[in-house]
């Protein structure tokens, strides 16, 4: 993982104890991750008999992990110390993966 | 015994652990008899070796005892069949294109209809190929980047 | 690719799994997390068919696969994270644990944990888990020689911390 131990990431507006001096603007990362056709299969096949299907739900965490970091990155770029506002977001593409896009208002906190 | 204590602080340690050689040992022995800042520091950690030996930490239940254990040997099959399924796919797909794509090139009798061989259209006999051709040279080249990309993955660990 | 037929018996996996999450809890502080390390780290030992072929002590390798697995998770907590877990660590201890608070070990404990993982670690391999120092070597990925020194420094730091109440 990249290090993201200098910045602070909140899905609110606002992080309470700290103020914003300034906006840096919109920050964002996205990815769309697939796995293996053997994981595919094994998912498929959990259609037939039901419950979590783990191979996926791993597929959308990983997804999450790299769309925050490259959204991280892209604020240290910046020169920010915290986001607010994060939300994520998916859109279709291609079966069998998992898009994901973290976004952001990059912030100056203290 | 002229010694440095600070230099001999560490071996000090090792006398306590019992990973000293026989003449270090030795050594030790004598320096704690004679020097009271180093039998100080010998006891010090006497104590604190005590006390961390003893302390007690957070413990797996019973259940989640045998629950782990039932589940790490538990996933070895999903493995191999995951191999199987895998090879089979390489197989059909793989090999039975090639198989096929020479069919068609030699133009061979199984595309048979009616009493009269029609020949395949030169575009097909000439096109497939090179699309399967083609289309395997990228499944080699997206296998070999992802193998690479695998090495340095860090998000193939991520829990859910 | 299956598992090998030298599978180690249940007994001696509950008891790896006992060691490991002593080991995990005591650099990751949270249950749960330690129970996953240790589980990822018994499906691994399982699998890669390695139990008895190991020329070292088996236990040495499982407790390096469980600290690598720790380390991964540490690095994976976001800086939030490490705010919650060290509140969680200052606060309400187990019930059991509670009555040792006020003593040496409840002390010791807390320095134990305010101090840097490296240092805490070894001094844990040592002292709580009784390794050797070439199995203390093989779990952290170090040469032998380097064992002695590395863990007087760390020794030494905790005794200057508890400095107050070794008297």
């Amino acid at each position: 993982m990249s290090d993201t131990n200098n910045i602070i990431v909140v899905t609110t507006p606002d992080i309470p104890g700290k103020n914003v001096i300034r906006t840096l603007g919109l920050v964002r990362g996205n990815t769309i991750r697939a796995r293996h056709v053997g994981k595919d299969i094994m998912a498929g096949l959990r259609n037939l008999v039901g419950g979590e299907v783990t191979e996926y739900a791993k597929l959308l965490s990983e997804s999450r992990e790299q769309a925050l970091d490259r959204m991280v990155d892209q604020a240290k770029e910046l020169g920010a110390n915290a986001i607010i506002g994060l939300q994520f977001q998916t859109s279709v593409i291609m079966g069998g993966a998992a898009e994901m896009m973290a976004y952001g208002t990059a912030v100056v906190v203290e | 015994m002229k010694h440095d204590c600070q230099e001999t602080e560490p071996l000090i340690s090792g006398y306590l652990d019992g990973e000293l050689t026989q003449s270090d040992r030795q050594r030790v022995d004598l320096i704690l008899e004679d020097c009271e800042q180093c039998s100080l520091a010998f006891a010090e950690m006497k104590k604190l070796r005590k006390g961390v030996g003893s302390l007690s930490f957070d413990q797996l239940t019973e259940t989640e005892k045998s629950n782990m254990t039932k589940n790490a040997t538990s996933g070895a099959g999903s493995n191999l069949g995951q191999f199987l399924a895998i090879t089979g796919l390489i197989l059909v797909y793989g090999v039975g294109a090639c198989w096929f794509c020479w069919e068609v090139v030699t133009d061979a009798k199984f595309v048979e209809t009616g009493e009269a061989k029609h020949k395949l259209p030169m575009f097909i006999r000439l096109g497939l190929p090179t699309l399967t051709g083609g289309v395997g040279i990228l499944f080699f080249t997206v296998l070999f980047q992802r193998l690479k990309a695998a090495k340095t993955d860090k998000y193939t660990d991520v829990q859910i | 690719m299956t598992a090998d037929s030298h599978l180690p018996s249940r007994d001696e996996l509950e008891a790896l799994s006992e060691s490991g999450f002593a080991l995990a809890i005591q650099l990751l502080s949270r249950h749960e997390d330690a129970a996953d390390v240790v589980q990822d780290s018994l499906r691994k030992l399982v699998h890669s068919g390695r139990y008895k072929a190991q020329k070292g002590s088996p236990l040495a390798w499982f407790l390096k696969v469980v600290r690598n697995g720790a380390l991964d998770t540490l690095r994976q907590r976001r800086p939030n994270d490490d705010e919650a877990v060290a509140r969680l660590a200052a606060t309400a201890p187990a019930p059991d644990i509670a009555v040792e608070r006020e003593e040496l070990a409840g002390i010791m404990r807390r320095q134990l944990e305010a101090m840097p993982v490296s240092q805490r670690e070894i001094i844990l391999l040592r002292d709580f888990h009784d390794l050797s120092y070439t199995e203390i070597a093989e779990v952290l990925g170090i040469a032998p020689g380097t064992v002695m020194s590395r863990l007087h420094r760390a020794r030494n730091e905790l005794r200057k911390r508890m400095k107050k109440y070794l008297k």
